[in-house]
């Protein structure tokens, strides 16, 4: 059994627009040790997905459907109290900006204690003794010192650390890592990547990574969920989707990015911009945008996930257009690009 | 080779930090841009790369006039701008104009998108209202907007679109240069490619220059003829995209080549990576001889008391480096600290 297995997932808000399915179906599984990567552009519903995950949405406004199992037992079905004990213990998760996670009164050592000792029945010294490990742990120098420091001494990517031996400090099965090195510098981010592989070495830690980063997740997810307005695009695993991508929209992502144009004047952009989800184009939510659309796309019910003929493994796809076609786009569309190494 | 449009000589821009309620002594200086020099020729992109604090920003504002620079010479189209007053740059302003990062915060809310485009031909007194009105329309089409969104207010549009509206200012009064203070950074993938491509057409139709500073490598390599490296308020590395990014000389350029993330899994698991250890200096303090010195794999005692000079690698490749990368790309993560064979060590 998989250590996380999502199913259907779905989410709504009501606002005073109406109502908003921020995502709309998402599935899927997670083992030990394995990196999912959840990648798409702002309002894709990505940080909707692992809100839901933990919930960590607002009960009165956001209505959550589906099932997350967790080690077989269904999150969502659970009361607040019993999610607060699961939420920092087995799942735990880090956020993209680490200033405004941590509380600017505290020090991160009281911070840091605060986590252990919430979750675990140690004495004051033993969890001090834990603060510390997971701080050296996470490649914080002088780890003895900095407990005693307030956030604000610590540098963006030193908080970033801080976060994450936070997260870590009750060795939870879960990791959820939200763009956790987007307000980063490239060198920065090149740390706390080189860390979360060995996290996944080390620990065997199960970690969803949420990015708006095809980089990010070539470098160190196994699996990939593209997302576009809410639902999934295309699925699978790393390799069969950078090597063998089947969405026009996953097309248009790689062909945006200037490392894999070289040599380009042009970039193949998308044209438009993402939709909105309060009134949702209906069909593929692409279809807009998309340079392939048929009258098909444009019309109810949106195109149902299928697997790709072609590929051994999961990966799935949808798209209306047919497989043939989505074959040759994609290797003519791959043959034009050079990877900037 | 064509003369330079903009020529930046020993640029040194810091800003002094006091202390005090009444007598404010100064207790330091931030060393933000400490001694700059850059040429610019006309019709080209320079990009300038660098990580937060390295002061590419405070450099964009300087040539922009937006600071006054500590000690330097800013040439534009041949004449010595460095020292002139407000009123002096007006009409220098019509040249040379800015796009900048936030694309949320750089338009004002309360005007309509008309009046921020327009306004730039109302101070330079640039027609009548109806030509003024023609004109606006002509470049929101250039720049890929409805001519009709003329009424319309910035929170109206998403991010992308209001960049283009920032692109569209900076147009108006048709000038040779354009600053680009991170202008795609906050946008997402596919609309930042739109931009840039918007950008490329600009310049080609324009006959511009682009100044295009970001902390982007992929991006700095895509839309610049010549590129320009910056660490802690120095040039650390210049010369063309392929010269550096063929064979970056500096160990920092190195490492945040090797940092970039390689948007393909099977090269990104045969890459050889360079991690830095620490963090940036702080510019109020920075270290001794190469500033680099305290985080470079490659240090010796010689980079902790000299300062490193300027030195050519053929063509338009300068590096400051006592010891050089020899050998690109690493063979090996060990590479980087084995020293050239050909230097000699103390």
């Amino acid at each position: 059994m998989a250590l996380l297995e999502v199913r259907d997932l779905r989410t709504t808000f009501r606002t005073d627009d109406g109502l908003v399915t921020a995502i709309d179906g998402v599935s899927f599984s997670l083992e030990k040790g394995q990196v999912l990567g959840i990648v798409g552009e702002s309002g894709s519903g990505k940080s909707v997905t692992s809100l839901s995950i933990m919930g960590l949405l607002p009960r009165g406004s956001a209505a959550t459907s589906g099932q997350v199992l967790l080690d077989g037992r269904d999150l969502l079905t659970l009361g607040e109290e019993e999610m607060r004990k699961i939420r920092g213990q087995e799942i735990a998760m880090i956020f993209q900006d680490p200033m405004t996670s941590l509380n600017p009164v505290y020090t991160v050592g009281w911070q840091l204690i605060e986590a252990v000792r919430l979750h675990q029945d140690v004495s004051q010294t033993a969890a001090t003794k834990r603060a510390r490990d997971m701080l050296a742990a996470v490649g914080i120098p002088n780890p003895d010192e900095r407990l005693r420091q307030y956030p604000h001494e610590f540098s963006g990517g030193m908080r970033q650390r801080v976060m994450i031996a936070m997260a870590l400090a009750n060795d939870p099965k879960l990791l959820i890592a939200d763009e956790p090195t987007t307000a980063l510098d490239v060198t920065t981010q090149a740390q706390i990547l080189e860390l979360i592989r060995r996290l996944r070495t080390d620990f065997d830690s199960a970690i969803v990574m949420i990015t708006h980063d095809l980089g990010v997740v070539a470098e160190i997810c196994d699996d990939v969920l593209v997302m576009y307005g809410g639902r999934v695009a295309e699925q699978g695993g790393v390799d069969d989707i950078f090597a063998r991508p089947r969405h026009p929209y996953t097309w248009g992502l790689m062909g945006s990015m200037p490392s894999r144009s070289h040599g380009m004047d042009r970039l193949q952009s998308i044209p438009g911009s993402p939709p909105s989800l309060l009134r949702p184009p209906p069909g593929c939510r692409f279809s807009p945008r998309c340079p392939y659309v048929m009258d098909i796309c444009r019309g109810d019910p949106p195109p149902p996930l299928r697997q790709v003929e072609d590929d051994p493994h999961f990966h799935v796809e949808a798209c209306h257009l047919d497989a043939a076609s989505k074959r040759e786009e994609a290797a003519r569309l791959l043959a034009a690009q050079e990877i900037v190494r | 080779m064509t003369e330079p449009i903009l020529r930046i000589t020993d640029v040194v821009k810091h800003f002094p930090v006091r202390r005090g309620i009444i007598f404010k002594r100064e207790i330091g200086r931030v060393q933000a841009v400490d001694g700059v020099s850059i040429d610019v020729r006309k019709g080209e992109t320079v990009g300038i790369v660098g990580e937060s604090g390295c002061g590419k920003s405070t450099l964009a504002r300087c040539i922009a006039r937006l600071h006054d620079v500590t000690s330097g010479t800013i040439e534009f189209m041949g004449r010595d701008i460095t020292n002139l007053t407000r009123n002096e740059m007006r009409p220098i302003r019509r040249d040379m104009q800015m796009v900048f990062q936030d694309p949320y915060a750089s338009l004002n809310p309360r005007l309509r998108v008309g009046q921020i485009i327009g306004e730039p031909l109302v101070i330079h007194g640039r027609g009548t209202e109806a030509e003024i009105k023609a004109r606006v329309q002509d470049l929101l089409d250039r720049v890929g907007l409805n001519p009709e969104h003329y009424n319309r207010f910035p929170h109206e549009f998403s991010g992308g679109q209001r960049q283009r509206i920032g692109i569209a200012r900076a147009l108006a009064l048709e000038p040779k240069l354009i600053v680009c203070d991170e202008p795609v950074s906050a946008l997402d993938v596919s609309v930042q490619a739109q931009i840039l491509n918007l950008l490329t057409d600009l310049q080609r139709d324009f006959d511009l220059t682009y100044v295009f500073i970001a902390h982007d490598l992929d991006v700095v390599r895509h839309v610049s003829d010549r590129v320009y490296v910056m660490y802690l308020g120095k040039i650390v590395e210049a010369g063309t995209g392929a010269e550096i990014y063929g064979h970056p000389r500096h160990p920092y350029a190195a490492s945040l080549l090797s940092a970039v993330p390689v948007p393909d899994p099977v090269l990104a698991r045969s890459k050889q990576r360079i991690v830095l250890q620490g963090d940036v200096p702080s510019p109020l303090n920075p270290p001794s001889g190469c500033r680099f010195h305290p985080r470079c794999p490659r240090a010796q005692v010689l980079c902790s008391s000299d300062e490193p000079q300027a030195t050519s690698f053929g063509g338009e490749h300068l590096a400051s480096c006592h010891f050089p990368v020899a050998r690109w790309p690493l063979a090996d993560p060990a590479d980087i600290r084995r020293p050239d064979p050909a230097a000699t060590v103390e």
